[in-house]
Protein backbone atom coordinates (compact mmCIF):
# COMPACT_ATOMS: atom_id res chain seq x y z
CA UNK A 1 0.00 0.00 0.00
CA UNK A 2 1.31 3.51 -1.03
CA UNK A 3 1.74 6.22 1.13
CA UNK A 4 3.47 9.58 1.01
CA UNK A 5 5.34 10.91 4.21
CA UNK A 6 4.44 14.44 3.12
CA UNK A 7 1.04 14.80 4.54
CA UNK A 8 0.70 13.03 7.73
CA UNK A 9 -0.51 15.06 10.27
CA UNK A 10 -3.79 15.03 12.30
CA UNK A 11 -6.27 15.34 9.39
CA UNK A 12 -4.50 12.74 7.10
CA UNK A 13 -5.16 9.84 10.49
CA UNK A 14 -8.92 10.98 10.32
CA UNK A 15 -10.79 7.96 8.31
CA UNK A 16 -11.82 8.63 5.04
CA UNK A 17 -13.34 6.89 2.05
CA UNK A 18 -11.58 6.89 -1.11
CA UNK A 19 -14.39 8.52 -3.14
CA UNK A 20 -14.28 11.62 -0.44
CA UNK A 21 -10.73 12.12 -0.85
CA UNK A 22 -10.98 11.99 -4.30
CA UNK A 23 -13.49 14.55 -4.69
CA UNK A 24 -11.42 16.93 -2.19
CA UNK A 25 -8.37 16.01 -3.82
CA UNK A 26 -9.12 16.59 -7.77
CA UNK A 27 -6.63 19.37 -7.91
CA UNK A 28 -3.73 17.72 -6.35
CA UNK A 29 -4.58 14.75 -9.44
CA UNK A 30 -5.00 17.63 -12.21
CA UNK A 31 -1.23 18.68 -11.44
CA UNK A 32 0.09 15.17 -12.21
CA UNK A 33 -2.36 15.23 -15.33
CA UNK A 34 -1.70 18.52 -16.62
CA UNK A 35 2.48 18.24 -16.14
CA UNK A 36 2.03 14.96 -18.28
CA UNK A 37 0.89 16.78 -21.04
CA UNK A 38 -3.02 15.78 -21.05
CA UNK A 39 -5.24 18.32 -22.30
CA UNK A 40 -8.83 18.42 -21.19
CA UNK A 41 -10.47 15.67 -22.80
CA UNK A 42 -7.96 13.51 -21.50
CA UNK A 43 -8.46 14.67 -17.83
CA UNK A 44 -11.89 14.04 -18.14
CA UNK A 45 -10.81 10.60 -19.34
CA UNK A 46 -8.15 9.84 -16.39
CA UNK A 47 -10.38 11.80 -13.36
CA UNK A 48 -13.24 9.65 -14.36
CA UNK A 49 -11.38 6.39 -14.03
CA UNK A 50 -9.84 7.21 -11.05
CA UNK A 51 -12.63 7.99 -9.63
CA UNK A 52 -14.58 4.83 -10.68
CA UNK A 53 -11.83 3.10 -8.78
CA UNK A 54 -11.80 4.40 -5.95
CA UNK A 55 -15.58 3.83 -6.26
CA UNK A 56 -14.72 0.19 -6.55
CA UNK A 57 -11.79 0.27 -3.71
CA UNK A 58 -13.50 2.77 -1.69
CA UNK A 59 -13.09 1.29 1.85
CA UNK A 60 -9.52 -0.05 1.00
CA UNK A 61 -7.82 2.48 2.54
CA UNK A 62 -8.92 3.76 6.52
CA UNK A 63 -6.62 6.72 6.89
CA UNK A 64 -6.32 10.03 4.56
CA UNK A 65 -3.17 10.37 4.33
CA UNK A 66 -2.92 6.45 2.26
CA UNK A 67 -6.12 6.85 0.29
CA UNK A 68 -4.36 10.01 -0.71
CA UNK A 69 -1.11 8.30 -1.75
CA UNK A 70 -3.45 5.69 -3.36
CA UNK A 71 -5.15 7.51 -5.69
CA UNK A 72 -1.95 9.65 -6.32
CA UNK A 73 -0.81 6.06 -7.27
CA UNK A 74 -3.51 4.87 -9.94
CA UNK A 75 -3.42 8.74 -11.43
CA UNK A 76 0.08 8.36 -12.03
CA UNK A 77 0.08 4.72 -13.21
CA UNK A 78 -3.04 5.67 -15.65
CA UNK A 79 -1.38 8.76 -17.03
CA UNK A 80 1.88 6.45 -18.20
CA UNK A 81 -0.35 4.28 -19.61
CA UNK A 82 -2.02 7.06 -21.13
CA UNK A 83 1.17 8.36 -22.46
CA UNK A 84 2.26 5.77 -23.75
CA UNK A 85 -0.49 5.55 -26.07
CA UNK A 86 -0.09 8.79 -27.84
CA UNK A 87 3.59 9.11 -27.24
CA UNK A 88 5.01 8.07 -30.40
CA UNK A 89 2.61 9.27 -32.61
CA UNK A 90 2.65 12.64 -31.14
CA UNK A 91 6.56 13.19 -30.93
CA UNK A 92 6.46 12.64 -34.44
CA UNK A 93 3.84 15.06 -34.78
CA UNK A 94 5.69 18.02 -33.42
CA UNK A 95 8.99 16.96 -34.50
CA UNK A 96 7.61 17.49 -38.06
CA UNK A 97 5.51 20.40 -37.21
CA UNK A 98 8.49 22.08 -35.89
CA UNK A 99 10.57 21.37 -39.31
CA UNK A 100 7.89 22.87 -40.56
CA UNK A 101 7.71 26.07 -39.00
CA UNK A 102 11.37 26.69 -38.66
CA UNK A 103 11.64 26.23 -42.63
CA UNK A 104 8.50 28.66 -43.42
CA UNK A 105 10.04 31.47 -40.93
CA UNK A 106 13.12 31.22 -41.62
CA UNK A 107 16.50 32.49 -39.25
CA UNK A 108 14.27 34.14 -35.96
CA UNK A 109 14.66 38.01 -35.60
CA UNK A 110 16.07 39.65 -32.56
CA UNK A 111 12.48 40.18 -30.97
CA UNK A 112 12.92 38.66 -27.66
CA UNK A 113 9.30 36.94 -27.64
CA UNK A 114 10.06 35.31 -30.41
CA UNK A 115 12.91 33.72 -29.29
CA UNK A 116 11.05 32.82 -26.11
CA UNK A 117 8.14 30.95 -27.77
CA UNK A 118 10.95 29.28 -29.77
CA UNK A 119 12.75 27.27 -26.45
CA UNK A 120 9.11 26.66 -25.16
CA UNK A 121 8.33 25.16 -27.89
CA UNK A 122 12.08 23.27 -27.97
CA UNK A 123 11.11 22.55 -24.47
CA UNK A 124 7.66 21.46 -25.00
CA UNK A 125 8.67 18.95 -27.69
CA UNK A 126 11.48 17.68 -25.45
CA UNK A 127 9.18 17.04 -22.61
CA UNK A 128 6.96 15.06 -25.71
CA UNK A 129 9.99 12.64 -26.31
CA UNK A 130 11.18 11.94 -22.75
CA UNK A 131 11.05 8.83 -21.28
CA UNK A 132 7.78 9.09 -19.75
CA UNK A 133 8.99 7.61 -15.92
CA UNK A 134 11.42 10.47 -15.66
CA UNK A 135 8.82 12.78 -17.12
CA UNK A 136 6.61 11.20 -14.10
CA UNK A 137 9.43 11.84 -11.71
CA UNK A 138 10.01 15.70 -12.67
CA UNK A 139 6.68 16.57 -12.73
CA UNK A 140 5.82 14.99 -8.78
CA UNK A 141 8.90 16.68 -8.19
CA UNK A 142 9.00 20.22 -9.85
CA UNK A 143 5.05 20.53 -10.02
CA UNK A 144 3.51 18.18 -7.01
CA UNK A 145 6.63 19.50 -4.79
CA UNK A 146 7.44 16.32 -3.72
CA UNK A 147 10.73 15.17 -2.58
CA UNK A 148 12.40 11.87 -3.32
CA UNK A 149 11.54 9.57 -0.66
CA UNK A 150 7.75 10.54 -1.37
CA UNK A 151 8.20 9.78 -5.11
CA UNK A 152 10.14 6.50 -3.93
CA UNK A 153 6.82 5.17 -2.31
CA UNK A 154 4.72 6.38 -5.09
CA UNK A 155 7.05 5.08 -8.09
CA UNK A 156 8.31 2.20 -6.56
CA UNK A 157 11.62 2.97 -6.65
CA UNK A 158 14.10 3.77 -4.75
CA UNK A 159 15.17 7.39 -3.36
CA UNK A 160 18.74 7.15 -5.17
CA UNK A 161 16.59 5.97 -8.32
CA UNK A 162 14.73 9.17 -7.97
CA UNK A 163 17.02 11.42 -7.92
CA UNK A 164 19.50 9.15 -10.83
CA UNK A 165 15.70 9.70 -12.82
CA UNK A 166 15.35 14.03 -12.13
CA UNK A 167 19.21 14.55 -13.08
CA UNK A 168 18.93 12.58 -15.96
CA UNK A 169 15.69 14.27 -17.20
CA UNK A 170 17.03 17.89 -15.71
CA UNK A 171 20.00 17.49 -17.97
CA UNK A 172 17.73 16.31 -20.96
CA UNK A 173 16.30 19.75 -20.86
CA UNK A 174 19.27 22.17 -20.28
CA UNK A 175 21.20 20.58 -23.24
CA UNK A 176 18.25 21.48 -25.27
CA UNK A 177 18.02 24.45 -24.39
CA UNK A 178 21.98 25.04 -24.62
CA UNK A 179 21.90 23.71 -28.57
CA UNK A 180 19.31 26.57 -28.89
CA UNK A 181 21.45 28.54 -31.41
CA UNK A 182 22.81 26.33 -33.17
CA UNK A 183 20.19 25.97 -36.65
CA UNK A 184 20.88 23.20 -38.65
CA UNK B 1 42.68 17.93 -15.54
CA UNK B 2 40.46 21.13 -16.04
CA UNK B 3 37.68 19.24 -18.19
CA UNK B 4 37.84 16.48 -15.25
CA UNK B 5 36.65 19.05 -12.63
CA UNK B 6 33.78 19.91 -15.02
CA UNK B 7 32.52 17.04 -15.56
CA UNK B 8 32.48 16.42 -11.27
CA UNK B 9 30.95 19.46 -11.15
CA UNK B 10 28.17 19.34 -13.41
CA UNK B 11 26.93 15.89 -12.06
CA UNK B 12 26.40 17.97 -9.13
CA UNK B 13 24.61 21.00 -10.67
CA UNK B 14 21.15 19.46 -10.29
CA UNK B 15 21.65 19.19 -6.91
CA UNK B 16 22.92 22.61 -6.05
CA UNK B 17 20.57 24.38 -8.20
CA UNK B 18 17.68 22.06 -6.22
CA UNK B 19 19.21 23.25 -2.94
CA UNK B 20 20.39 19.92 -2.07
CA UNK B 21 24.15 19.74 -1.86
CA UNK B 22 25.66 19.61 1.99
CA UNK B 23 27.51 23.30 2.61
CA UNK B 24 30.85 21.38 1.77
CA UNK B 25 30.18 20.49 -1.88
CA UNK B 26 28.16 23.88 -2.00
CA UNK B 27 31.45 25.75 -1.31
CA UNK B 28 33.72 23.43 -3.92
CA UNK B 29 30.80 24.05 -6.76
CA UNK B 30 30.52 27.61 -6.09
CA UNK B 31 34.20 27.91 -6.00
CA UNK B 32 34.15 26.31 -9.34
CA UNK B 33 31.15 28.62 -10.84
CA UNK B 34 33.54 31.87 -9.82
CA UNK B 35 36.41 30.52 -12.21
CA UNK B 36 34.48 28.54 -15.17
CA UNK B 37 32.55 30.32 -17.61
CA UNK B 38 30.88 27.09 -19.11
CA UNK B 39 29.58 25.19 -15.65
CA UNK B 40 27.81 28.85 -15.44
CA UNK B 41 26.14 28.92 -18.31
CA UNK B 42 25.11 25.28 -18.14
CA UNK B 43 23.63 26.38 -14.67
CA UNK B 44 22.05 28.77 -15.89
CA UNK B 45 20.67 26.68 -18.67
CA UNK B 46 19.70 24.17 -15.82
CA UNK B 47 17.32 27.22 -14.29
CA UNK B 48 15.80 28.17 -17.22
CA UNK B 49 14.89 24.84 -19.19
CA UNK B 50 13.12 23.99 -15.58
CA UNK B 51 11.24 27.98 -15.41
CA UNK B 52 10.16 27.35 -19.15
CA UNK B 53 8.99 23.82 -18.61
CA UNK B 54 7.25 24.94 -15.37
CA UNK B 55 5.67 27.76 -17.33
CA UNK B 56 4.61 24.95 -19.95
CA UNK B 57 2.89 22.98 -16.87
CA UNK B 58 1.21 25.50 -15.97
CA UNK B 59 -0.60 26.48 -18.81
CA UNK B 60 -1.33 22.59 -19.31
CA UNK B 61 -2.54 23.10 -15.98
CA UNK B 62 -4.93 26.18 -16.90
CA UNK B 63 -6.65 24.44 -19.25
CA UNK B 64 -7.53 21.47 -17.34
CA UNK B 65 -8.76 23.83 -14.38
CA UNK B 66 -12.46 23.85 -15.37
CA UNK B 67 -12.31 19.79 -15.75
CA UNK B 68 -14.62 18.46 -12.40
CA UNK B 69 -15.67 15.20 -12.18
CA UNK B 70 -18.53 14.89 -9.11
CA UNK B 71 -19.52 10.99 -8.35
CA UNK B 72 -22.88 9.96 -7.96
CA UNK B 73 -22.11 7.81 -4.74
CA UNK B 74 -25.76 6.90 -4.82
CA UNK B 75 -25.52 4.77 -7.96
CA UNK B 76 -23.08 2.15 -6.67
CA UNK B 77 -24.69 -1.17 -8.20
CA UNK B 78 -24.65 0.16 -11.71
CA UNK B 79 -20.94 1.45 -11.33
CA UNK B 80 -19.05 -2.31 -12.54
CA UNK B 81 -21.10 -2.27 -15.54
CA UNK B 82 -20.15 1.05 -16.59
CA UNK B 83 -17.07 0.42 -15.82
CA UNK B 84 -16.67 -2.72 -18.12
CA UNK B 85 -18.26 -0.15 -20.51
CA UNK B 86 -15.80 2.71 -20.63
CA UNK B 87 -13.01 -0.02 -20.39
CA UNK B 88 -13.69 -1.21 -23.60
CA UNK B 89 -14.62 2.19 -24.97
CA UNK B 90 -10.87 2.84 -24.11
CA UNK B 91 -9.88 -0.43 -26.23
CA UNK B 92 -11.76 0.63 -29.49
CA UNK B 93 -10.42 4.32 -29.08
CA UNK B 94 -6.21 3.39 -29.27
CA UNK B 95 -7.37 1.73 -32.68
CA UNK B 96 -8.98 4.47 -34.25
CA UNK B 97 -6.87 6.40 -32.71
CA UNK B 98 -4.23 6.52 -35.01
CA UNK B 99 -6.16 6.66 -38.03
CA UNK B 100 -7.00 10.33 -37.09
CA UNK B 101 -3.66 11.31 -36.32
CA UNK B 102 -2.27 10.35 -39.78
CA UNK B 103 -5.29 12.56 -41.08
CA UNK B 104 -4.16 15.12 -39.38
CA UNK B 105 -1.21 15.19 -40.99
CA UNK B 106 -1.72 14.42 -44.01
CA UNK B 107 -3.41 18.01 -44.96
CA UNK B 108 -1.09 19.36 -47.39
CA UNK B 109 0.50 22.81 -46.49
CA UNK B 110 -0.92 23.45 -42.95
CA UNK B 111 1.58 24.16 -40.43
CA UNK B 112 -0.81 23.73 -36.70
CA UNK B 113 1.11 24.82 -33.44
CA UNK B 114 2.11 22.35 -30.97
CA UNK B 115 -0.66 22.93 -29.08
CA UNK B 116 -3.09 22.76 -32.00
CA UNK B 117 -1.93 19.29 -32.94
CA UNK B 118 -1.95 18.35 -28.95
CA UNK B 119 -5.78 19.05 -28.73
CA UNK B 120 -6.74 17.88 -32.23
CA UNK B 121 -5.13 14.59 -30.55
CA UNK B 122 -7.00 14.58 -27.59
CA UNK B 123 -10.41 15.43 -29.27
CA UNK B 124 -10.56 13.04 -31.45
CA UNK B 125 -9.45 10.49 -29.08
CA UNK B 126 -12.10 11.24 -26.48
CA UNK B 127 -14.56 11.54 -29.07
CA UNK B 128 -14.25 8.35 -30.55
CA UNK B 129 -14.23 7.00 -27.02
CA UNK B 130 -17.52 8.45 -25.56
CA UNK B 131 -19.17 7.27 -28.95
CA UNK B 132 -17.79 4.04 -28.06
CA UNK B 133 -18.78 4.00 -24.37
CA UNK B 134 -22.36 5.15 -25.80
CA UNK B 135 -22.76 2.32 -27.79
CA UNK B 136 -21.81 -0.23 -25.11
CA UNK B 137 -24.42 1.09 -23.17
CA UNK B 138 -27.02 0.46 -25.95
CA UNK B 139 -27.28 -2.96 -24.92
CA UNK B 140 -29.12 -1.90 -21.82
CA UNK B 141 -32.46 -0.88 -20.95
CA UNK B 142 -33.53 2.38 -20.40
CA UNK B 143 -31.05 4.06 -21.49
CA UNK B 144 -32.51 5.73 -24.44
CA UNK B 145 -32.53 9.00 -23.39
CA UNK B 146 -28.78 9.10 -21.66
CA UNK B 147 -27.81 8.15 -25.01
CA UNK B 148 -29.81 10.81 -26.81
CA UNK B 149 -28.20 13.25 -24.51
CA UNK B 150 -24.66 11.38 -24.97
CA UNK B 151 -24.70 11.44 -28.75
CA UNK B 152 -25.69 14.88 -28.87
CA UNK B 153 -23.16 15.67 -26.34
CA UNK B 154 -20.80 14.33 -28.92
CA UNK B 155 -21.79 16.28 -31.32
CA UNK B 156 -21.78 19.60 -30.15
CA UNK B 157 -18.28 19.60 -27.97
CA UNK B 158 -16.58 17.68 -30.82
CA UNK B 159 -18.01 18.90 -34.02
CA UNK B 160 -15.77 18.32 -36.52
CA UNK B 161 -14.94 14.61 -35.62
CA UNK B 162 -15.76 11.52 -37.50
CA UNK B 163 -17.18 10.34 -34.41
CA UNK B 164 -19.91 13.12 -34.12
CA UNK B 165 -21.16 12.29 -38.02
CA UNK B 166 -21.46 9.12 -36.22
CA UNK B 167 -23.37 10.20 -33.26
CA UNK B 168 -26.01 12.00 -35.87
CA UNK B 169 -26.77 8.42 -37.71
CA UNK B 170 -27.12 7.01 -34.14
CA UNK B 171 -29.26 10.10 -32.78
CA UNK B 172 -31.63 9.42 -36.45
CA UNK B 173 -31.40 5.63 -35.60
CA UNK B 174 -32.84 6.64 -31.86
CA UNK B 175 -35.98 8.20 -33.11
ZN1 LIG C 1 33.57 24.04 -15.19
Amino acid sequence: MPDTNSHIDEDNLREAGLLEVFLQEQDRLKRIIAGMGMGAWDAEDILQDVSIKALKNNDRCKERGKALGWLIKVTVNRCITEHRRRKSFAAKALELLDRKRRGSKGVLGPDENAVCSEEKTLLHTTLLELDRKVLMTLVLRYFCDMNASEISEILNITPSAVRNRISRGREVLAKKLAKRGVRP
Amino acid sequence: MKQIECKEIADLLVDYSDGQLPEEQSQIVERHLKKCNNCRKYLGDLQQSLNIVQEIWRENLAEIESVEISVPVKNRRNINRKYAAIAAGLLIAAGIFSVSMQQTLQRPGDVMTAEQVERKISESASAVRLLATADLLREYDGVKDTLNKLYKHIVATYPDTSAAMEAKIRIKSLM
